[in-house]
């Protein structure tokens, strides 16, 4: 029923981030590492792997 | 095309003891599915949202229960439950599998949103997040707020170490200035001053507090070993004295015996160990004589006992010796050991003791420490070691106070070279959480405001439809202007506020009677289906309405049938009576009822066709019962003409309060009877095909209205005399009005007040005169 507008929201987050170049590669790595240190991974930001594939474009 | 489920197929699937097919009229967007409680209404709709959804449906929300055991029927097992839904000639079967529901079928599969009643209650009763929940189905971005509660842990945790990095820094700067005060502010400044002690080598001072260490550990271990000595001396002389004791005493008993008879006595004493290898000898050892050979070791025995208290006396010399013995042996054994650790302690920590702690001993003086293996027992040797241990531990504040400066030294070494490393460290982290903290800061607040901007669009959009639909049910009534917004600074927290009377922005939980909450809850939910219906989405409405009066029932179920053509199709279940029975009278075109048998466990769940009220009263006729005949015609008629008087000034009924077939007939007096009338009005057309005047309708019909009475309701004499063409007359009559006020296209009464000048059907094809009796108040809405 819910036409999950999952996919356009994030579109606009990544846009955002993007435009803002507030992850570049180096920062990803270390938002990854600081996320594994508090027990989560990569799953648990879904939107991190947007924003790595994105930034590593 | 809608695809709408036309059949609904299930087994082994909860109160579906027994496989049971159910089709529904897929021509029709409704389904109303009555039954009273405990027949089977949520097995169905838990089948769709189980095949549709791949949910467990309204087991979920109930507690103690695990929907895997509990899902297939009582008795039955996972493997035997199946439940097939078809929809648009395509069949799509959900089966339990071990990681939950899963359905096979094409692709398109329809997707089907619930309400239940708890979700109702939950809306409008519940503290804002449970209310959010209640919605969440529409308006949860699952994957957003997964990855923003992550990135708000990640933001707040960052922050925290920032925090925790700068004031772990702030202590070790500040430790490290009063270090440097106490020590009278050395170099220029505390930062120069411990970079050079950290810069220092303490590896000497390290050296040093370990010997120290290891001369009191040896010194220690001497004092041990002398104690030891001590005590092993000390038995050795108790041992030396009962020795004497008892020696002196066997003189005295040997002296007090015949001159031989202590040789006696060790004689006889061998002779017996002698006879305990030979018990019983042939003839005297000694002398070979058999003379009283026989019992000869009894014979030494006695005489043995017979001098007991000499025999006693010798053992015990003999112990004596054996004791002395043994602590001579451990005696030399500890003057040895005490010996030893003294000159080891000396031979190892020589340097020191003689350098450093002021230990004045002359090792040429000393045997024990000049000779390579000098003897480690003996009176001269214990002296020289308890005059060097003595020596030795004569210095030892000496030694304990030189160790302690050096240790202390080297503590401040050591805090200072942590905090400098402390500074060092906590300097980089507190940069790098600093940039990394902002940064998170930003994303937070660029996924929170995306999320929020779209769930706030989203309510917003809606709030005109709730407003729409909520007027069609409350027209009037001062109620309404629903505002939906998310509380700030919260995920998943909805507020809800509305008009009461001329008062906007009021709780509506505050003023609003249940039967009020109910259809706002309702209309929230339909408003949120209808924002994001798709052209297969099936909605449904579990048993969400309890009670409400007839007014708002009639007015929430033409809402339904307006909104009907928005979600594809509808089902509703309920138990509440007057729903069912305000489609039997009406017989919507858009509705399609089933009515469901009582549950047994062997039978399961049953439906049976519901029956409208105009097909009774034809099935009564052809059956020839006249009782139902009657019956039925005259509650029909009653009900038409309730219809026809409501509203319409004259009589302004309550429409609760029971009225007889008479008075609602009296009430259509000779001046609105001159205004009734019926206008078919074909789609599309521009004049009606047919205009009807009401009044001749109604007069055929009520002039048989006493049939009911004598036939349809009392044992009566006289009404068995009554033909039955008679009665069938009434029930024809009844129908011809019902056949004129009944729209042929969408089979509901003209109810409706669009255009303020008649009433209409709800596709507007039968228009009803007059609107209102010139005179009386105007209607509000809905008839």
């Amino acid at each position: 029923m819910n036409v999950v507008p999952d996919e356009n929201v994030a579109a606009k987050i990544v846009a955002d981030v993007k435009k803002e170049k507030l992850l570049p590669p180096k920062k990803v790595t270390l938002l990854k590492e600081k996320l594994a240190s508090d027990g989560l991974d990569e799953s648990d930001w879904v939107l991190l792997a947007d924003l790595s594939s994105n930034e590593e474009g | 095309m809608p695809t709408r489920i036309e059949k609904i197929e299930m087994c082994s699937f909860r109160g579906a003891t027994a496989a049971v097919a159910l089709d529904l009229d897929a021509s029709k967007p409704i389904t109303l599915i009555y039954g009273d409680n405990g027949t089977g209404k949520s097995t169905i709709l838990d089948a769709i949202d189980f095949v549709l959804n791949e949910a467990y449906g309204s087991l979920s929300e109930r507690s103690s229960t695990r929907p895997k055991t509990h899902l297939p029927s009582l008795g039955s097992t996972a493997s035997k439950l199946e439940v097939t839904i078809t929809a648009g000639s395509k069949k799509w079967t959900g089966r339990l599998e071990s990681d939950g529901p899963n359905t096979k079928g094409p692709a398109d599969r329809p997707a089907a949103t619930v309400l239940r009643r708890s979700q109702v209650l939950q809306f409008v009763n519940e503290a804002p997040k449970k209310r959010y929940e209640a919605l969440q189905t529409f308006i949860t971005l699952p994957v957003i707020e997964k990855s923003e509660a992550a990135l708000r842990r990640a933001s707040n945790t960052t922050s925290g170490e920032y925090n925790d990095a700068v004031t772990a820094k702030a202590i070790a700067d500040e430790s490290l200035r009063r270090l440097w005060e106490e020590e009278g502010r050395k170099g220029k400044s505390p930062w120069d001053w411990a970079k050079s002690e950290v810069a220092k080598d303490s590896s000497s001072l390290r050296q040093s507090v370990s010997t120290l260490n290891e001369i009191l550990r040896a010194s220690d271990a001497s004092r041990t070993a002398g104690e030891k000595l001590t005590n092993s001396s000390h038995r050795l002389e108790t041992a030396e004295k009962e020795l004497s004791v008892s020696e002196q005493e066997l003189t005295r008993l040997e002296g007090a015996a015949d001159s031989g008879t202590a040789s006696l006595i060790s004689l006889l004493e061998e002779t017996e160990r002698y006879l305990e290898g030979y018990p019983t000898p042939g003839s005297c050892p000694v002398c070979e004589s058999t003379e009283r050979a026989t019992g000869l070791k009894d014979n030494v025995a006695l005489r043995l006992s017979a001098m007991k208290s000499l025999v006693a006396q010798k053992k015990k010399v003999d112990a004596a010796k054996k004791q002395v013995e043994q602590t001579r042996t451990i005696a030399t054994d500890a003057e040895k050991m005490f010996a030893s650790a003294v000159r080891e302690m000396w031979l190892a920590h020589t340097e020191t003791l003689s350098k450093g702690s002021g230990v004045d001993v002359k090792p040429a003086q000393y045997r024990l420490l000049r000779e390579t293996n000098p003897e480690l027992a003996g009176s001269e040797a214990i002296d020289e070691a308890h005059k060097l241990w003595q020596t030795v531990e004569d210095c030892r504040d000496r030694i304990l106070s030189r160790r302690d400066e050096n240790q202390k030294t080297l503590n401040q070494l050591t805090a200072i070279a942590g905090y400098v490393s402390t500074v060092e460290t906590k300097t980089k982290e507190a940069k790098r959480l600093e940039s990394l903290s902002k940064r998170l800061r930003r994303l937070l607040e660029i996924v929170e405001g995306h999320r929020k901007n779209y769930i706030d669009g989203v309510l917003s959009a809606i709030e005109g439809l709730v407003e729409q639909l909520y007027s069609k049910v409350h027209p009037g009534e001062g109620l309404g202007g629903i505002r939906l917004y998310l509380k700030p600074n919260v995920i998943g927290s909805l507020e809800f506020e509305g008009q009461f009377q001329h008062k906007s922005g009021v709780p509506p939980q505050a003023y609003y009677s249940d039967s009020h909450l109910d259809t706002l809850g309702i209309c929230v939910f339909l408003a949120l289906a209808k924002h994001f219906t798709t052209d297969n989405s099936v909605i449904i409405l579990d048993d969400v309405l309890t009670s409400a009066d007839s007014n708002h029932l009639d007015r929430l179920i033409a809402m339904l049938d307006d909104e009907a053509a928005s979600f594809n199709q509808l089902i509703i279940t309920t138990h509440y009576r007057p729903w069912l029975e305000r489609y039997r009278h009406s017989g919507s075109k858009a509705v399609g009822l089933i009515e469901l048998a009582p549950w047994s466990l062997s039978r399961g769940v049953r439906a049976t066709k519901t029956k409208l009220h105009i097909e009774e009263i034809t099935d009564a006729v052809k059956s020839r019962d006249r009782q139902a005949i009657a019956s039925k015609a005259g509650i029909f008629l009653e009900e038409l003409l309730r219809f026809i008087a409501m509203n319409r000034g004259k009589v302004p009924l309550q429409v609760d309060q029971k009225f007889s077939l008479g008075v609602l007939a009296g009430s259509i007096d000779s001046k609105l009877a001159k205004l009734l009338k019926v206008e078919e009005w074909p789609a599309g057309s521009t004049t009606p095909l047919t205009s009807t005047e009401l009044k001749p309708l109604i007069l055929a019909a009520t002039e048989w209205s006493w049939v009911r009475n004598e036939v349809g309701a009392h044992f009566s004499v006289p009404g068995f005399e009554i033909p039955d063409a008679d009665v069938r007359t009434f029930a024809e009559r009844t129908l011809e009005l019902a056949g004129r006020l009944l729209c042929g296209a969408c089979g509901e009464l003209p109810a409706r007040n669009k255009s303020g000048s008649y009433w209409e059907c709800r596709c507007g094809g039968r228009r009803m005169y007059p609107l209102i009796l010139p005179g009386s108040i105007a209607p509000a809405g809905e008839a």
